[in-house]
């Protein structure tokens, strides 16, 4: 497969896409219908397990350069590795359907309310999959163009929507105890933090200058998680925690709320629409190399439109409604938090002792 | 009769792989001769054989002209001198050419005297006099307007060079006006445009590297470049593109532009074309290669980045607030001429909640005997403005002013009054016309104006929505572009923070220091230190 190099400055601002990604729009009501008013608690909570994270595939990388986690993962442990490998490459591909599955939901909802959702599925595949085809170095080009204005227009929806603000709202903090806290900031590991860091798994071994590749792609993940608490915050102070928690994508009502707020919510949908495809190209990506690396392709061109069709036919049929997708969210935690952060680990812990044993290599 | 012996072995040689078509042609027409033929067939002891020749390649031509003459007043040689009517200058043939080759000297009065001063360049008092022993080189130097001297029992040509054929004055700039700047504008005659870039860069650094393009044209192209700021890739790099061009005719230099980019399919213009002296200088500088073309009043930069299409000569002329200023607006205007009616199409159909209620009811109120979709009303209007554009152009000057009478007020009037377009409408294509004249690059206009169309379609069926998705893949597609190995949207992106201070903004000429990255490995330095103007204490 032709090698192809990213910037670490660029890998930044995929990690910062890809977190703030769909969960721009979807992460306030979920936290909030738990934690209440200390729903901005949650991403300060889950920074933690994500610096983990980040640190786990960055000495994993270390310790086989030029490796993406499919490819090491065989190399530490043998066929069982195959098997895991192919566990994360289903997560992959059940993670981009979602996120596919959500973005039409949102865009069907907030602006396209008659187009017929098949239609939207196609378009954003296909532009995904010509953003694939031109290459990893094109599509971080791209983004580390875009991520900086969309962020810019994220901070300046973020001033107009504040009009209403009422930061009583915050109070009391923390009456409920601090156990909904935890349970919004697992959640919260699990969506956004874990799924978004855990692709990078496949595009660490990419970046043309490692070194201090770990502290870099940290603050990009605090800042991420910075843009997050901000959205968070301000649906709760803009809405309150009763009104927030009741509708699904609490952004928009938060601005649907300031006078002229129509001429914003398009804007806001296109801002939310350029994170979730920086999102779903990276899941998208992850799977198809991943296939590729799996099973020893030459090239991962082939797979693309393919892939294309899997993520599509699975985004339509993985509910058959909203409760559904519901009821599944509330389990998400406990299927993606071992996939996102117990197969690195062990993978991590499996090629320290596999170092340890073989001292002689290390020579 | 050893003509006919070269005759012979030329003929039996073409048997085995040239085409048989030349045997066919009437006796009356002469063959026509490759130019390998040409630089096997030496130049004979013999003036009659030689004469013999020459009528057979070009004696049939009307403006063919030859002038025999005796060399020498003892013992003359016979002497023959060719050259093409129009293409030289009369005066100098008679004064440096023929009057000292006629007037009787004192000391060499033989002929073989005098065509041994010949050869050593002491006789014809034109400077550039030189010799040549083949075919090919005498017949091209012929045809482009040098006269040629043939010799009695002398083996050898002498090109004697006086030009002389009908050229331009110096025009002004016409496409890339400006209000300061030099007025002066590159014409047809290659010659002429590699001086006016040799007195701005009066240095030897300056390479301008030729080479002949066209099998049958021969078009004169040349390379230019500044040794030891440029980098030897790009430069080799040019050469190779240039040298793989095998085609009959060059024209102009869009062949050599579409012959040598890197992505042939993509609407966006992959260099520079530029009129003026001064920005192909600047470009020079800056460490691009510039590639003149004869006949062409246009040069060629490479490679063209994104940024510096919609970058004017005139930016580096200014203050530096206004430049950045008239950039912004760039910017602005690119944007608005590519997405402006697909957002009215978009907005109109779609998300009428974008539109502040007042401006709303009027809109709905214009639009109310409008019996077209948003959509088709955009499209009539952009298809009519297109039509009186390259009406515009195409017409005779006179008729031309007329046209635009009829179109602009005439249509633009009647369409809104007969309700066939929405006065809104009118202003989104006046608007967006406009927005495109203000690309410093044509080229870019253009690609501009014909990606304005898709995303119309899009708007009409996905709107914003489908806005957005096709300018992320227009996005994708720059980022993948590349001119001569360098990244399209460098430095934007990839990001480099001292290329921002020439395409973001235009930083102070004395705090830009260093020349463009991606173009330059070394001598990154444009100036010395402390450059920043100070008053005496």
């Amino acid at each position: 497969m032709e090698k192809e190099y990213i910037s670490a400055r660029q890998c930044i601002f995929l990690l910062i896409g890809s977190i703030i990604g769909i969960s721009l729009m979807l992460v306030p009501s979920l936290t909030i219908v738990i934690a209440k008013q200390d729903a901005w608690l949650a991403p300060w909570l889950s920074t933690i397990p994500g610096l983990v994270l980040i640190s786990l595939l960055v000495s994993l990388n270390k310790m086989y350069p030029g490796q993406s986690l499919v490819q090491y993962s065989s190399s530490i442990l043998g066929l069982p590795g195959y098997f895991l490998s192919l566990l994360m490459l289903w997560f992959f591909l059940f993670l981009g359907a979602l996120n596919l599955r959500s973005m039409v939901h949102f865009l069907t909802s907030i602006i396209l309310f008659e187009t017929p959702p098949s239609i939207l599925y196609f378009f954003i595949i296909l532009l995904c999959a010509y953003g694939i085809k031109l290459g990893l170095e094109v599509m971080a080009r791209a983004f580390s163009l875009l991520i900086p204005f969309t962020i810019i227009l994220a901070l300046i929806i973020q001033v107009f929507s504040m009009i209403n603000a009422d930061f009583e709202k915050l109070l009391p903090i923390l009456s409920n105890g601090v156990l909904p806290v935890i349970h919004a900031g697992l959640n919260f590991t699990a969506f956004p933090v874990g799924e978004a860091l855990v692709l990078f798994s496949m595009i660490i071994y990419q970046v043309k200058n490692l070194r201090g590749i770990g502290a870099k792609l940290s603050s990009g993940f605090i800042f991420a998680i910075f843009i997050l608490f901000l959205v968070i915050e301000r649906a709760i102070v803009t809405l309150g925690p009763e009104r927030a928690s009741r509708s699904i994508y609490s952004i928009a009502a938060a601005i649907n709320t300031v006078s002229g707020g129509g001429i914003i919510l398009p804007f806001l949908t296109l801002n939310g629409f350029v994170f979730s495809v920086s999102e779903l190209i990276l899941c998208y990506y992850a799977f198809v190399t991943g296939v590729a690396h799996w099973a020893k392709l030459s090239d991962y061109k082939p797979l693309i439109l393919p892939a294309g069709a899997l993520f599509m036919v699975l985004g339509i049929y993985s509910f058959e409604n909203a409760i559904e997708e519901a009821t599944f969210s509330s389990i998400w935690t406990v299927y993606a938090l071992p996939i996102e952060f117990g197969i690195p680990l062990l993978l991590w812990v499996a090629a320290v002792i596999k170092s340890r044993l073989k001292p002689t290599n290390q020579l | 009769m050893g003509w006919l012996k070269k005759l012979n072995y030329l003929l039996s040689s073409q048997k085995g792989h040239v085409n048989q078509s030349k045997k066919k042609t009437s006796l009356d027409l002469p063959n026509a001769y490759t130019k390998e033929e040409l630089i096997n067939l030496p130049i004979a002891a013999s003036l009659q054989e030689n004469l013999d020749w020459m009528t057979k390649l070009l004696g049939q031509n009307v403006d063919f002209v030859q002038r025999q003459f005796p060399l020498g007043s003892e013992q003359p040689l016979q002497a023959v001198l060719f050259y093409m009517d129009g293409m030289i200058n009369p005066e100098i043939l008679d004064r440096d050419v023929m009057r000292p080759l006629l007037a009787p000297r004192p000391k060499e009065t033989t002929g073989s005297a005098l065509l041994k001063l010949l050869k050593s360049g002491g006789l014809v008092s034109r400077a550039e006099i030189d010799q040549y022993n083949n075919f090919h080189d005498v017949t091209n130097l012929i045809l482009t307007g040098d006269a040629v001297l043939f010799v009695e029992d002398c083996p050898q040509a002498f090109i004697i060079s006086c030009k002389g054929y009908q050229m331009r004055n110096i025009p002004e700039p016409v496409v890339e006006n400006s209000v300061r700047g030099p007025r002066e504008a590159f014409i047809e005659t290659l010659s002429v445009n590699i001086s006016l870039l040799r007195k701005r860069l009066v240095t030897p650094n300056l390479m301008v590297e030729n080479m002949k393009i066209g099998k049958i044209s021969s078009t004169d192209v040349c390379i230019v470049y500044l040794k030891g700021i440029v980098s030897e890739d790009l430069v080799k790099e040019v050469r190779h593109r240039l040298n793989r061009i095998d085609i009959d005719v060059i024209l102009e230099s869009g062949y050599i532009e579409q012959l040598i980019q890197d992505s042939p399919y993509s609407p966006f213009p992959q260099m520079l074309v530029t009129e003026r002296p001064d920005k192909v200088v600047g470009n020079l500088a800056e460490g691009r290669v510039a590639i003149l073309t004869d006949n062409t009043p246009l040069a060629l930069i490479v490679p063209g980045q994104f940024v510096s299409l919609l970058q004017a000569s005139e930016d580096y002329y200014y203050k530096f607030y206004f430049p950045t200023l008239l950039r912004w607006l760039r910017y602005t205007a690119f944007l608005v001429a590519l997405v402006l009616p697909s957002l009215y199409v978009a907005i109109t159909n779609f998300h009428q909640e974008m539109i502040p209620t007042t401006l709303l009811i009027s809109i709905a109120a214009a639009r109310q005997g409008v019996p077209f979709p948003a959509y088709l009303e955009a499209m009539i209007m952009e298809v009519t403005f297109e039509t009186l554009r390259e009406a515009g152009i195409r017409l005779p000057a006179p008729v031309g002013q007329a046209i635009s009478i009829v179109g602009a007020l005439i249509i633009g009037q009647a369409a809104v009054q007969a309700n066939i377009v929405s006065p809104l409408m009118v202003i989104v294509v006046a608007f967006t016309g406009i927005a495109s004249f203000t690309l410093p690059q044509y080229s870019l206009g253009i690609s501009v104006r014909m990606l304005r169309f898709p995303l119309m379609l899009s708007a009409a069926f996905l709107g914003l929505f489908g806005v957005m998705v096709g300018l992320l893949a227009i996005l994708l597609h720059l980022c993948a572009l590349r001119s001569f190995g360098v990244p399209y949207l460098s430095p934007l992106a990839p990001f480099n923070l001292q290329g921002l201070k020439d395409s973001l903004v235009l930083a102070p000429h004395w705090s830009r220091k260093i020349r463009p990255a991606e173009l330059v490995q070394e001598n990154k330095k444009f100036m010395g230190n402390n450059q920043k103007p100070k008053p005496p204490k």
